[in-house]
C-alpha cells in the first residue's frame, strides 16, 4: 500500500513534468490572412455613430470641459442671486422710506386741521 | 522602415504604415491572445481589438518602449478584459438559470489544443492549458509571454510594467501552482 502510494506520487510528478515540458519546441500560431481587412472594416464601422460619442465622452478633455461649464453656470447663478437679493433689499428700503414720508405727510395734515 | 519613422507615419494616419504594422505583428498579437483566451475565434476578435486600439491611440505612444512591447501590453490587457467579461457573462447566465430565466445550458468549452504544439505533445499540453486557466491573471500572463511567446524575463517585465525579480517570482509561483494542479488532476484520473 505504502509502495503503491509512493509509486503513484512518482508517476504524478513525472506526468506533471511531461505536461510542463509539452510546450517545448512549439511554434507560433498564425493569424487569419484576412485579419487586416477585418480590422479596417471594424475601424470604418467605428468611425460613426455611438462609438464616437462614447469615445468623446470618455476623454479627459470632455470631462474637464463639462466641469468648467458646470462651474460657470454655478457662479452665474450665485452672482445673479446676489444681485437679485441686493435689488430686493434696495426696493424694500425704498418702499419703507416712501411709507415713512407718507406718514410724515399725514401727521402734518392732521396738525393743519387742528390749527383750523 | 525604422521604428521611429513608422510611428511618425502612423501618427499622421498613413494607412500603408498601418498595414505594415498589422502584417508585421499580427502573428505575435494573435499567438499571445490565443495563449491567454484559449479559443481561436476569441483570439482573432481580441487581435482585431488590439490593432483597432493601436490605430486609435497611436497619438499617445511616446516611444518610451518598443512598438512591439506596446502591442504586447495592449494584447495582454485586451485578453484579460475579454476573459473577465466572459466570466461575468457565464456567472450571469448561471444565476439566470437558477431562477429559470435562461433555459440554455451553460456548456464547458472543449479542450484547447494550441496549433503550434508539436503533435506528439498535444495531448499533454491539453492538461497544461487547462491548469493554466486556473492561475491568477498576472501569473498566467507572465507564463504565456515567457513560455508561449518565448520572451526573456526583461522583455516580460517591460510588457507587464514590473521588475525582472517580480517576473521571476511570478513565473516561479506559476510553475509551482501548475505542478500542483497537474499532479492533483493526475491522481483524480487514476
Amino acid at each position: 500500500m505504502k509502495y503503491n502510494h509512493k509509486h503513484m506520487n512518482k508517476d504524478a510528478e513525472r506526468w506533471a513534468d511531461d505536461a510542463l515540458n509539452s510546450l517545448d519546441g512549439m511554434s507560433r500560431a498564425t493569424a487569419n490572412p484576412f485579419l487586416y481587412t477585418k480590422i479596417v472594416a471594424r475601424i470604418e464601422a467605428n468611425a460613426g455613430g455611438w462609438e464616437n460619442a462614447a469615445r468623446l465622452i470618455s476623454r479627459p478633455a470632455f470631462a474637464l470641459a463639462s466641469l468648467a461649464i458646470f462651474l460657470v453656470i454655478n457662479i452665474a447663478v450665485i452672482v445673479k442671486g446676489q444681485q437679485k437679493a441686493e435689488n430686493e433689499l434696495a426696493q424694500k428700503l425704498n418702499s419703507e422710506q416712501m411709507l415713512a414720508s407718507e406718514f410724515m405727510n399725514t401727521q402734518n395734515y392732521q396738525l393743519v386741521e387742528i390749527n383750523d | 522602415m525604422g521604428e521611429q519613422e513608422l510611428v511618425e507615419l502612423l501618427k499622421s494616419g498613413d494607412e500603408a504604415a498601418f498595414k505594415y504594422m498589422v502584417t508585421s505583428w499580427q502573428d505575435m498579437v494573435y499567438n499571445t491572445a490565443l495563449g491567454l483566451v484559449q479559443n481561436e475565434m476569441d483570439a482573432e476578435d481580441v487581435a482585431q481589438d488590439v490593432f483597432v486600439k493601436a490605430w486609435e491611440s497611436i497619438e499617445g505612444f511616446k516611444g518610451e518602449s518598443k512598438l512591439s512591447t506596446w502591442l504586447y501590453r495592449i494584447t495582454v490587457t485586451k485578453s484579460l478584459d475579454f476573459l473577465r467579461s466572459k466570466k461575468r457573462k457565464k456567472r450571469f447566465a448561471y444565476v439566470q438559470s437558477l431562477f429559470g430565466l435562461n433555459d440554455e445550458l451553460v456548456v464547458d468549452p472543449p479542450d484547447f489544443v494550441h496549433p503550434g504544439v508539436v503533435s506528439e505533445k498535444k495531448q499533454m499540453s491539453v492538461a497544461l492549458f487547462k491548469a493554466l486557466n486556473t492561475l491568477p491573471e498576472q501569473q498566467k500572463a507572465a507564463f504565456v509571454l515567457s513560455r508561449i511567446e518565448g520572451l526573456n524575463h526583461k522583455e516580460v517585465s517591460d510588457v507587464m510594467g514590473t521588475t525582472v525579480p517580480a517576473v521571476e517570482s511570478l513565473l516561479q509561483r506559476a510553475k509551482l501552482n501548475l505542478r500542483k494542479k497537474l499532479e492533483s488532476s493526475y491522481r483524480k484520473d487514476e
